[in-house]
């Protein structure tokens, strides 16, 4: 028995106009991919350009603090092999160390962990969100980097996708609202008037907005966003928010970097941000400038079909104490590996029952064409 | 995307479209939801065209199968439950039931087999072009297909199941 009975009646040749329909929808998804791709080659050739220039950058460079990583802790790459980087977003938010009495200068929480895998041989860049909350024994991800130091979140990480970690960098939340503030900007589309009251933010809506570095900080922090109003969607408890999140500052990501590359850099500009990153970046000790531009240098000769970013696949878990995380199973922390390491990424694979990190429905912040003056404030709880 | 490179994909346009159509209407049993199935699954091997054209009309069939399965797991609470019996049952020459059975039989599977049994079975493509999608041996995918369909046969209670013209 095969499945010909189960056949379209009509026939499986393609209509006439699918042909046309799928060219043009490849070609919008292959533009917004290079404008992604493009705003980053803009990034890498300056600070590239820059760095091969002066003596001054190299001073420069060798600012950017150094995370104290213990020897042997982080794993030796091998010439022409793939590199696997933790790029890592902490977050000393003043309003959570202040509930927590830790102090504005308390250690910070890891709420962006991305394991990049650079593949110089194969020419591809591909990259597994972690979520904060996902459960590393009896501690969640986030804690580990405060507790136990970047040693402690790197072995998470290795455990979770059975890789080793080659090097380190970090970028503390902070740098982000400055490298907005230092672009004029960016501009949002929203579906309401959202407000967050644990990070303190209310964003006027529908339409386009115009962000500026604190509410941009803000958007990336939130976890509990809801519509204002009668039709306020507060439904989604925090672990499910973090996937919310992580789904809404790859669309933030994606409207930072194009502007970016709307704006062109003049070279002053391009100090700037490479200021930005000195001043609120961090890298393990074995980091060295030439490896930076190495990577500078193989980053412009990517393709936007080269770049594959995904989320680990979770499940909501609820630990001996109540608390509420996310949990990858066996199959999930497989797939993921599978994803980083495989010749030919493989299609994103149904797991049953198991959430992505999607934007809620009527949440969605969406990159936009046109602006309406700024209504958006940060700072303030909404009323 | 050159032109060489959309060239190369407008040349073989066709044949995939025809397998991402097959897999999707045999699954959903619907033209018009199979169609916008096969323009998803067909949109994405063009943006990704010059990693998969070595092994495009696998690609675009698991593509295909996983965006329909996806497909009717979000529209799953609103089917009725349907078990085996109904299968063999003189309601098995219904297409929907069918479907629906073999759908829920496919979401037992696991992942390794389901993708063969999707490339094999519902794509009705050959062993070593499934082989080169999956990156293993076409023994290997053998194996899995034998090992998929013995599941398939249990839980459809139907012994004769894909033993005739099974192999495409």
């Amino acid at each position: 028995m095969s499945f010909d009975h189960l056949d379209d009646p009509q026939g499986a040749a393609p209509s006439p106009d699918l042909r046309g329909t799928v060219l043009a929808a490849g070609r919008r998804r292959l533009r917004r991919r290079r404008v992604l791709t493009g705003a980053i080659s803009s990034c890498v050739i300056l600070i590239a350009g820059i760095g091969l220039a002066g003596a001054w950058t190299e001073q420069r460079l060798d600012d950017i603090e150094r995370v104290d990583v213990t020897a042997g802790v982080l794993d030796e790459p091998i010439d022409g092999e793939p590199v696997n980087v933790l790029l890592v977003g902490t977050d000393r938010d003043p309003h959570r160390a202040m509930r927590s009495a830790a102090g504005v200068d308390g250690p910070a929480a890891a709420d962006a962990v991305l394991l990049l895998r650079l593949d110089p041989s194969a020419g591809t860049l591909r990259g597994i969100s972690l979520p904060r909350d996902l459960w590393i024994g009896e501690k969640k991800l986030a804690y580990l980097l405060a507790e136990g130091g970047p040693d402690a979140l790197i072995a998470g990480v290795e455990a979770t996708v059975d890789l080793p970690v080659h090097h380190y960098v970090q970028l503390e939340v902070g740098g982000i609202a400055a490298l907005v503030d230092r672009i004029g900007g960016i501009d949002v589309q929203l579906p309401a008037s959202l407000f967050d009251p644990l990070v303190r933010i209310t964003l006027g809506g529908p339409g386009c907005r115009t962000l500026d570095g604190a509410a941009a900080a803000a958007l990336l922090r939130s976890r509990h966003l809801q519509i204002v109003g009668p039709d306020a969607i507060d439904s989604y408890p925090p672990s499910v928010g973090d996937l919310d999140r992580i789904a809404r500052q790859q669309v933030l990501a994606a409207v930072m970097i194009g502007t970016v590359d709307s704006l062109g850099m003049s070279p002053t500009d391009a100090l700037a941000l490479l200021d930005i990153a000195v001043e609120h970046g961090a890298i393990d000790p074995t980091l060295d400038d030439a490896t930076m531009l190495r990577w500078a240098r193989w980053g412009l000769s990517l393709d936007p079909g080269d770049i594959d970013l995904r989320t680990l696949a979770t499940t909501m878990l609820q630990n001996d104490d109540g608390s509420i995380g996310l949990d990858a199973s066996d199959d999930a922390r497989a797939e993921a590996r599978g994803f980083l390491i495989a010749a030919a990424p493989p299609e994103v694979i149904d797991l049953e029952g198991v959430p992505r990190s999607t934007q809620p429905p009527g949440l969605e912040i969406r990159p936009c064409d046109a602006t309406i003056p700024v209504d958006a404030t940060a700072g303030d709880t909404a009323s | 995307m050159g032109t060489d490179r959309v060239g190369e994909f407008e040349e073989r346009f066709d044949a995939l479209a025809v397998v991402a159509h097959r897999v999707a209407y045999r699954l959903l049993g619907d033209r018009e939801a199979a169609q916008d199935v096969a323009q998803e699954a067909l949109t994405r091997a063009f943006v990704r065209w010059r990693r998969i054209e070595g092994y495009a009309e696998p690609w675009v069939a698991r593509v295909a199968a996983n965006l329909a399965l996806g497909l009717l797991r979000r529209k799953a609470p609103a089917a009725p439950a349907i078990d085996a019996d109904e299968w063999r049952s003189d309601r098995a020459t219904d297409g929907v039931l069918q479907r629906s059975v073999l759908v829920d039989a496919l979401a037992r599977l696991p992942r390794r087999q389901r993708d063969v049994v999707v490339l094999r079975y519902l794509a009705d493509l050959p062993e070593a072009e499934v082989a080169a999608l999956l990156g293993c041996a076409p023994g290997t995918v053998k194996s899995h297909a034998h090992r998929a369909l013995g599941s398939l046969r249990t839980q459809l209670g139907d012994p004769t199941l894909l033993t005739a013209g099974g192999t495409p």
